[in-house]
């Protein structure tokens, strides 16, 4: 009993140390790198970071599968945009806006979509994404249709160091936020959702509520991720929008590993990383993603944050005796 | 004197042409074990289906403690306090055993739109779960995921999703149905414990005719879309016209 506290207590110890670890290399990363494009590099991971992180909380815990998210992270896009373009708003005001729109779609779509049952419900939502798509095209007064709407106003001058802290600790919150949400009752409830969905609704949980719920937090995160992209970007095309914006998220989620909220962050790192490398070597990146996305799903399903515990796991077998793996499990176990 | 928790009046139930439930009428009283038997086909998982929301009656009324639940909406009667399990295993497979059961109880409480809470602070729920992991004999299995248990064990677990709801009607679908024969007794026992504690009337259909005739207060033989018995188990075995159609004519 006493070793088995000593080390859980190292455990934490071990987790603790290395999160100020962390902390410490983000914080002298931009000194360290001291190049600009890297920086807009990792300020534009951590916004699709805080859009993936979003989707997890669809797909990997509600076993929501959407084909129109990024109609979320468009419409924070230009409501921030055309708000601070066109009415000369501040940044932050804009939020409060995007966040009661995507409410407003995510009750919309919810009550519209979420009858339907899994594959009718993926095509609806994918049919929602794009009709919205060809209505930002179309609508060329206010949104600049397929040309696009240039010239938002850059946070902070386009200081590119403030936006990166400014944005690791954005990503920081949502992060926060998405780990209490899913340890919170109602998360509890999203997950047994995601199991049995039938059976939930059996033991007295009305699963649509639950269902429109995840739609709009969820979309309301995808919208101030897509707010922080207008205001880092400056250009905002309908091609945001798109499914293919969405087919990002997915990617991400699914490389990095649903349902673990670690997984969708190191996913978009990976997939913004390998997008930059690839698409200068080649116009065809998106094959090389499509196979890799194939490799993951059919051979480590679980995406390569769980891949890290197994091995960690299986050297942990190694170096301890059972007891301690049977500690060290259940406190990987709370996600 | 004793109340009635459940009664169902001229139940009929159709499936297009097909007149499975022709006029079904019940009572079962409050804090007793009643038997539904009847041959393959006869419709007793239909009117579970009934009873517990997942289907409409074509006509006919169920009352629950006296209120009429007819169409109403599952976990609406659910959270009325009818609980059922299911023929087919019907959990959530990857969580774990004390999370099943734990979602179960949250379900009765008022913490459900909570979304910043650490469930772990609800204290309540978690005891009530251990205490029911106890109750259906899972201890020490609360932290296996529910898909990694035995049939048999599987089987407890439902069980343990309806204590948890805390309804005072359960209905018991074929519990021992494709499990182990060395594993039917200890889950007879887990049924058997829960009813010699008197807190719940428990409806259970069930072939396993030396088990049924110990553990049943009565017993109701589903024929032909209509009850054509419902007696002491003892009245049941005697009659001739219920071996004839059930038992096959000397069968026992
Ligand atoms: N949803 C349904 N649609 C059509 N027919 C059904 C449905 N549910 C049950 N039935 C039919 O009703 C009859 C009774 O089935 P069931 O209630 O499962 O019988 P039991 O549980 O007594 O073996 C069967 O002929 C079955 O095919
Ligand atoms: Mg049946």
């Amino acid at each position: 009993m006493n070793s088995r506290l000593m080390f859980l207590k190292n455990n934490k110890n071990k987790k603790k140390i290395s999160i100020i670890l962390l902390f410490f290399a983000l914080i002298v990363f931009p000194f360290i790198v001291n190049s600009t494009y890297i920086l807009s590099l990792v300020i534009e991971m951590c916004i699709f970071a805080i859009f993936a992180l979003s989707y997890d909380l669809l797909l990997g815990f509600t076993g929501i599968v959407s084909f129109g998210h990024a109609l979320f992270f468009g419409l924070g896009a230009y409501t921030t945009g055309i708000l601070m373009k066109g009415y000369g708003w501040a940044f932050v005001p804009t939020l409060l806006p995007v966040i009661l729109i995507c409410v407003a779609f995510g009750v919309g779509i919810g009550a519209v979509t979420i009858r339907a049952k899994d594959t009718y419900f993926s095509m609806l939502t994918l049919a929602i994404g794009q009709f919205l798509w060809v209505i930002v095209v179309k609508s060329r007064v206010i949104t600049g249709g397929e040309d696009g709407y240039h010239g938002v106003k850059l946070l902070f001058d386009n200081n590119r160091l403030a936006i990166y802290y400014f944005m690791i600790v954005v990503l920081l919150l949502v992060y926060i936020f998405a780990k209490k949400l899913i340890n919170s009752p109602t998360g509890k409830v999203l997950q047994a959702i995601r199991e049995n969905e039938d059976r939930a609704g059996m033991i007295g949980y009305n699963v649509l509520t639950y269902k429109i719920l995840v739609i709009l937090i969820s979309g309301s995160i995808a919208g101030i991720a897509g707010s922080l992209y207008a205001v880092t970007a400056g250009s905002l095309t309908p091609a945001l929008i798109h499914s293919n914006t969405t087919m990002h998220a997915i990617l991400m989620t699914v490389i990095g590993g649903m349902g673990t909220l670690n997984g969708p962050i190191v996913g978009a790192f990976i997939v913004k990383t390998a997008e930059h490398v690839l698409s200068d070597i080649t116009q065809r990146w998106m094959i090389i993603f499509g196979i890799i996305y194939i490799i993951i799903v059919l051979y480590f399903p679980g995406g390569i944050t769980r891949l890290k515990i197994k091995s960690n796991k299986f050297f942990n077998k190694i170096l301890r005796n059972k007891k301690n793996i049977e500690c060290f499990e259940k406190s990987s176990e709370e996600a | 004197m004793s109340k009635t928790i459940l009664e169902l009046k001229n139940i009929k139930k159709s499936f297009g042409g097909l007149e499975v439930l022709k006029d079904v009428n019940l009572k079962l009283e409050q804090s007793t074990f009643k038997t539904i038997i009847g041959p393959n086909g006869a419709g007793k998982t239909t009117l579970f289906n009934l009873i517990s929301g997942a289907y409409k009656p074509t006509s006919g009324r169920i009352f629950f403690n006296d209120v009429d639940i007819t169409g109403l909406k599952p976990h609406t009667i659910t959270n009325m306090g009818l609980g059922r399990s299911y023929q087919m295993t019907n959990i959530f497979p990857k969580l774990t055993v004390h999370e099943n059961i734990r979602i179960a109880a949250q379900s009765k409480g008022t913490h459900n739109f909570h979304i910043i809470t650490n469930y772990k602070k609800l204290q309540k729920y978690i005891d009530i779960a251990d205490e029911i992991i106890e109750k259906v004999k899972l201890s020490g299995k609360g932290n296996m995921l529910a898909v990694e248990l035995s049939h048999a064990e599987q089987r407890k677990l439902e069980i343990g999703i309806q204590l948890a709801l805390g309804g005072e009607l359960i209905l018991l679908d074929e519990p021992t149905a494709g499990i182990s024969l060395e594993e039917v007794p200890a889950l007879i026992d887990v049924i058997e414990s829960i009813k010699n504690e008197g807190e719940k009337s428990i409806l259970m259909i069930e072939h396993k005719i030396n088990i049924i005739m110990e553990i049943s207060d009565t017993i109701a033989v589903l024929h032909g879309g209509v009850i054509i018995a419902d007696d002491i188990p003892k009245k049941i075995k005697e009659n001739i016209a219920v071996q004839k159609a059930y038992l096959g004519g000397g069968a026992q």
